[in-house]
């Protein structure tokens, strides 16, 4: 193996390369074999060797390989020796830290790049039942620091791809290594590489969706956050395996923080060769850019993704041809989640072999999930296929707080399905969870205690469906709102018998004939709690009541009829199915021939700012695709998209008004309206959702006497709703201007809003 | 192609001298969760207290530095301290005021806080 190679290619530098780490476990269970004596012989070899500076001994909790104690694991590399004897220090400081080979007699595993136990020491509860591998540096390593990541044996995939395999190789590898695509279709990775690697044309792209959607979901953000180069490294290999010499990270701009990350990471990449022309000098020339996602949840789907980074209205469109033989602009294109892509590095180091161990027989590696909502330990863990979820909640989770009873997880986002607690033993794979009418999807899990009123999660669920439907195909645009009233009538003690039954047919009817994955997914919260808790359904019907106590508020002040629309149709969803044409003068301010009101000299310094951003997208090989990435920068310095520099937009790059607005006002992102001083968003995602974010977003409508998408009369505040900030964590959380508040109760909300209140009128504005 | 595997490897060891450098062997190494999450529980506010320590000479032998996101959201902020020969220390949901004492009391008088760690 290469590696091996290239580990032992200058044994009598090694000790000059790397600074040594050893844990040793001193638990009872270890001192009774005598690890302290260990520790001991240890010290006074490593002194005598003259390695005091180079090697590290940190004391460690359990190791949870009790049978093979005392242990030692030296790191960099995860060497673990068991069963170790004071008497063999001699040798093993000789060998592994002069000489740089671990002694082979001693090891019983070496090499992996994963961090089985976070760093060797304690918090077992939490990191034992883990397996870190595409976070393997998440929480250990400065992600800002490139020097960090080469540390850890970083670019070595890199580098193992170009100087000794072929792009066909690299394919066999992933496909051999039974990778399955962890946005949720489980689709396999390496077929799809391959595929796209069969298809002649003179350009190709690969694609890291980075678009995460949930509500209640925050992996790719963390792994984003916490080790960006392993997203890089893993999509340039991808690059490499298919014959692409550019890349697109498609990331949503709720993630400011994840987006700084990888432009810092991109940037040292490129510094040290990795990225860019004639990669570390071999004939293989790849580069990344990075595009702002707006706000809209069907961008996760593949087709409707290639559309936004084009500069259209994210939607999606019929497969074939698939992406794989036309994607975006029109070429052969991999798009692949975040997840996928950091497996890919592993994969490459570790070999196929190691990789397929790992899991069940049709789903292999690991899964992180995003763990929140009423449990223990919120989260995020990474744990191997095949775990299953009473693990999960109660081993890595710490079980459901306050002496509650679990009821129902939550898997898939609003794709997913509720599992009640008879399937609390079913290990997570793509099948299993489909066969109980779940979804893998990509990894939130939200667990719900016993005082959860299940058709209100699923009413839940299908007001963010129907809110993100793009309204292409009828049956998704239609079923997700009829269902959605049918549920809000159940909830509010005005549901029929039939009305249960008629929910049941539209959702097995919506499944069936929508065109994407959101359409045909979005019924599934309301069939699988169909399922499993009907008799809920039932009682609100029948009794009137909601036997968890959740809808009675909802019972006695606000009465849904057939015909009351303004109850059940957020303003969004008319924007989005009507708003096609060019809105009047009198909505947006916007004037139309020559005569300009003078404008304040505030927008004219705006106005050059923005004259630079967009001379320079102008001059761009293809300007029209930086539509989206326009209105971002327009709006990031006037506030708001400001109809001056839409304009603007419109001439330089030349896309017609109609098609600005019809881009604006598809994203959820985009506000044509200014915006107060302190633009507040309430979270409205599923951990938030559960943990009373209604309430804070009451307490705040109350405190500012505005609604929701509405801005106080003296400018200072702006009230917003947002699908999912990703610190579920600490739900319920809203952010202010970029900075995000959680654990909020009433009073806390209260005492922020005040804060800032007195801040802005001390500053005498 | 093993010219590859050269180069690698001198990127890794310039990059590990360059931690070296830095301080990285330090007897006590200072890591604070600086991912979203952290920030939003108060991240910031600590790692200046800690930075503020180290930049006035208060603190000698001390490496600090930024880590992502260790999976711990309900306990953030985290601060871990590594100390060479004992067991790590992971601080639970630290604020300013923890943060000064544990300068004072832990990197200063070299005993842990264990009231405050993860078990």
């Amino acid at each position: 193996m290469d590696n091996k190679v290239m580990k032992q290619s200058n044994p009598a530098k090694a000790v000059e390369e790397h600074i040594y780490s050893i844990s040793i476990c001193e638990e009872p269970s270890c001192l009774k074999k005598g690890s302290r004596e260990v520790r001991i012989a240890l010290e006074k070899e490593i002194e005598k060797a003259g390695l005091k500076n180079k090697v590290t001994i940190l004391i460690s909790g359990c190791l949870g390989m009790c049978e093979k104690a005392p242990l030692l694991i030296v790191n960099p590399g995860f060497t673990l020796y068991g069963n170790v004897a004071p008497d063999d220090m001699t040798e093993l400081v000789q060998s592994h830290f002069v000489k740089g080979q671990p002694l082979a007699r001693l090891v019983v595993t070496e090499d992996h790049l994963f961090n089985r136990f976070y760093r060797i020491y304690g918090d077992v509860a939490f990191f034992g039942k883990q397996m870190r591998l595409t976070l393997r540096n998440c929480g250990v390593i400065d992600p800002e620091s490139i020097n960090d990541y080469l540390a850890v044996r970083g670019y070595e995939a890199l580098v193992k791809a170009l100087a000794s395999m072929t792009p066909t190789q690299v394919i066999d590898q992933i496909k051999k290594s039974g990778l399955r695509g962890r946005g949720g279709a489980g689709f396999p990775t390496g077929t799809k590489w391959e595929l796209t690697a069969r298809e002649p044309a003179n350009e190709k792209f690969v694609i890291c969706n980075a678009d995460e959607g949930d509500p209640g979901a925050f992996m790719d953000r963390s792994a984003i956050e916490g080790d960006p180069h392993s997203i890089i490294e893993g999509m340039i290999i991808g690059g490499y395996a298919i014959g692409a010499k550019k890349g697109y990270i498609y990331i949503r701009a709720e993630y400011p923080l994840a987006v700084r990350r990888l432009q810092i990471a991109i940037k040292q990449a490129r510094e040290h060769g990795f990225l860019g022309d004639r990669i570390l000098g071999t004939d293989f020339s790849f580069d990344i850019e990075i595009r702002l996602g707006a706000g809209a949840f069907v961008c996760g789907e593949e087709t409707a993704l290639i559309h936004s980074i084009e500069g259209e209205r994210g939607m999606p469109t019929i497969k074939p041809p698939y992406p794989s033989q036309r994607g975006l602009f029109g070429k052969p294109t991999v798009i692949n989640n975040v997840e996928t892509w950091a497996n890919v590095p592993v994969i490459i180091v570790e070999g196929a072999d190691w990789f397929a161990s790992l899991g069940t027989a049709g789903s292999k590696g690991t899964k992180v999930f995003a763990l929140a909502g009423n449990v223990k330990n919120t989260g995020l863990v990474e744990v191997p296929m095949g775990t299953t979820i009473r693990e999960l909640v109660y081993d890595v989770g710490g079980g459901i707080p306050n002496n509650k009873k679990f009821k129902a997880a939550q898997t898939g986002g609003p794709s997913g399905g509720c599992i009640p607690a008879e399937f609390l033993d079913t290990p997570i794979d793509y099948e299993s969870l489909a066969q109980i009418g779940s979804i893998m999807g990509s990894g939130g899990l939200i667990v719900m205690d016993e005082t959860a009123c299940m058709p209100n999660m699923a009413r839940f669920f299908l007001e963010f469906t129907m809110d993100e439907s793009c309204g292409k195909c009828t049956p998704c645009r239609e079923g997700t709102r009829r269902m959605h009233e049918i549920l809000s009538r159940i909830c509010s003690g005005q549901g029929t018998m039939e009305d249960i039954a008629q929910l049941e047919r539209l959702g097995n009817m919506v499944k069936r004939t929508s065109l994407c994955g959101l359409g045909q997914s979005a019924p599934n919260p309301i069939l699988s709690t169909l399922k499993y808790f009907r008799n809920e359904y039932v009682a609100h019907v029948t009794h009137k009541t909601c036997p968890m106590g959740v809808c009675n508020k909802a019972m006695q002040v606000q009465p849904v009829t057939d015909v009351d629309w303004s109850l059940v149709a957020p303003p969004s969803v008319e924007a989005k199915t009507q708003c096609l044409h060019l809105p009047t003068t009198s909505s947006t301010g916007i004037t139309h021939g020559k005569e300009q009101p003078i404008r304040p000299s505030v927008l004219k310094q705006r106005d050059a700012e923005f004259e630079t951003v967009i001379a320079s997208a102008a001059g761009g090989p293809n300007p029209r695709n930086q539509l989206i990435e326009m209105m971002h920068r327009a709006q990031e310095i006037y506030g708001y998209l400001e109809p001056n520099a839409l304009r603007l937009i419109s001439e330089r790059i030349g896309v017609s008004m109609a098609k600005i607005y019809g881009v604006a006002t598809f994203y959820h992102f985009f506000s044509l309206k200014p915006k107060g001083r302190f633009s507040i968003s309430v979270c409205m995602g599923t951990a938030c959702y559960v943990k009373g974010a209604p309430k804070i977003m009451e307490t705040l409508s109350n405190t500012l006497g505005i609604n929701q998408g509405e801005t106080t009369e003296d400018m200072l505040f702006t009230l917003t709703e947002s699908r999912c900030l990703g610190a579920c964590g600490l739900a319920p959380t809203m952010m202010i201007n970029g900075r995000i508040y959680g654990e909020l109760t009433e009073a806390k909300t209260i005492e922020i809003i005040e804060k800032h209140r007195s801040a802005a009128i001390g500053k005498g504005s | 192609m093993s010219d590859l595997f050269k180069l690698l490897q001198s990127k890794r060891s310039k990059a590990i001298r360059q931690m070296v450098e830095k301080g990285y062997l330090a007897r006590y190494r200072v890591y604070v969760g600086n991912a979203t999450c952290e920030i939003a529980a108060g991240a910031g506010e600590v790692w200046d207290i800690f930075q503020e320590a180290i930049r006035s000479g208060q603190l000698k032998d001390v490496y600090l530095s930024a880590k992502g996101c260790a999976g711990r959201c309900n306990l953030e902020p985290m601060v871990e301290i590594i100390e060479k020969n004992k067991m790590p220390v992971k601080y639970a949901r630290v604020t300013p005021k923890k943060a000064r004492e544990i300068i004072q009391k832990h990197l200063l008088g070299g005993e842990p806080i264990k009231a405050w760690t993860i078990k």
